[in-house]
């Protein structure tokens, strides 16, 4: 199947990949933590991917994609639908921090373990509202 | 259609034959920003508004209006 090469279309391509693949990525995340047992279990990785889905987070991704494309990618849409991603994951950290500070039972919680999850929370809600805002402007394009 | 901001961006393209993939290389923004300004779900910007208008050849008034009470 030929693909076309006008940018427009590329970047429609690509962008509509980026939001299922930041989709999918918040949710293997969220589910790999879920099954995670063990006070530090695996915490390397844990960081590199949590370090890794905030850059993309940070930068959109596609960062060796064409100027052009690139742009088209990230225009006046995706830039509000990334403010609101990211303000939604910015209150899901605050309110999963407050849940953990003030629910009874959750305070054998270490440090780091409470971390862990307020990040986690923080990043999975960011990379889902991305995906579900953009998936839902691509919708009827 | 967004309750703060009626537009006709659907109809001007449609007036001149043309996908919203060609009126999104005309104006030099994506198709879904095209889509969503023409739903409604996105209120554009006044840089955005002024290049819709020129691509179109309309002006910013006949493709958006404030709602009137």
């Amino acid at each position: 199947m030929g693909y076309s090469k006008d940018p427009v279309e590329i970047a429609d391509r690509q962008s509509r990949k980026r939001a299922i693949l930041l989709g999918l990525c918040g949710l293997a995340f969220l589910a790999v933590q879920a099954m995670a047992t063990g006070p530090h279990h695996e915490s390397g990785l844990w960081t590199f991917t949590a370090v890794l889905y905030l850059l993309l987070l940070a930068t959109g991704g596609g960062l060796l994609t064409r100027t052009k494309i690139r742009a088209l990618m990230n225009d006046d849409v995706t830039r509000e639908n990334h403010r609101t991603a990211v303000a939604a994951g910015f209150w899901t950290a605050m309110l999963t921090a407050l849940g953990l500070y003030w629910i009874p039972g959750v305070d054998q919680y270490s440090a780091r373990d409470a971390i862990r999850v307020v990040v986690t929370l923080g990043i999975v809600a960011s990379l889902l509202v991305f995906s579900y805002l953009e998936l839902r402007a691509h919708r009827n394009a | 259609m967004h309750e703060q901001l009626h537009n006709r961006l659907r109809e001007a393209r449609l007036h001149r034959n043309l996908t919203q993939a060609e009126l999104a290389t005309l104006a030099h923004v994506s198709r879904k920003t095209i889509n969503t300004v023409e739903n409604g779900v996105f209120i554009p910007s006044t840089v955005l508004a002024l290049r819709l208008a020129r691509a179109l050849g309309a002006s910013v008034e006949e493709l958006f209006q404030l709602p009137t009470d």
